[in-house]
């Protein structure tokens, strides 16, 4: 739905931001059959609108989790235990 | 060897046949006005894979419409139960492949239609073509 590059889209979808595609409203695209108890005809349709894909967190979180907070918080522990141990 | 996949939640659907269907219902002929596709039950995913440039997508889908509901309401207050009567889901299958130059997507697929009064699933078939370019 946008005139974005390819790469660009698939930053998009890899940076975990949502990202819709259109369908062109002049293309007939669904086909569409009903039950008897409704006529039984079979329909050609064209469909407009969109749908929209977001990547799940577990693709987002791709970034090594030596980075996570919590490892952050006990590495400054691990470090700060060691300095005390060397200065007693 | 690494794959290089995006796992996906559909989290949007919004598609809408203006032109409607004209069916019969009990010797009547009705326009249904607009058809509404959008999503249903939750679940709605898929995968893509980037080495092969192919896509599988479910859409968890309910289809609606002001002459639906009107029937749906009838059958209700002939005593059906509404939970036999709405809402008409299915799950669309879809496969296709990505092109890398806009990433837009060719997607076609199938619809499994859920057990349901009215759209009997044996005598009712929902399919999406893909699109031409």
């Amino acid at each position: 739905m946008s005139s974005r590059s390819g790469a660009e889209v698939r930053d998009a979808l890899f940076n975990g931001r949502p990202v819709s595609w259109g369908f062109n409203p002049k293309e007939r695209r669904v086909i569409l059959q009903f039950p008897k108890v409704l006529g039984g005809e079979k329909y050609v349709l064209c469909i407009a609108g969109y749908y929209t894909f977001v990547a799940r967190p577990v693709e987002r979180s791709f970034i090594p989790k030596m980075f996570s907070t919590d490892f952050l918080r006990r590495g400054a522990c691990a470090i700060k235990q060691v300095f005390s141990r060397s200065t007693a | 060897m690494s794959r290089n996949l995006l796992h996906f939640d559909v989290t949007d659907l919004n598609v809408t046949v203006e032109e409607g269907v004209r069916f019969k219902w009990q010797g009547k002929e009705i326009d249904s006005g607009p058809l509404t596709i959008k999503l249903g039950t939750p679940g709605s995913a898929g995968v893509i894979d980037y080495d092969t440039g192919n896509v599988d997508v479910e859409y968890r889908a309910r289809i609606s419409s002001p002459a639906l509901e009107e029937i749906y309401d009838i059958l209700e207050d002939m005593g059906e139960e509404r939970g036999e009567t709405a809402p008409f889901d299915v799950v669309i299958r879809s496969k296709g492949s990505i092109f890398d130059k806009d990433h837009s997507l060719r997607l076609a697929g199938k619809g499994e239609i859920a057990d349901h009064r009215l759209f009997n699933p044996a005598e009712t078939s929902l399919e999406i073509l893909a699109p031409t370019h």
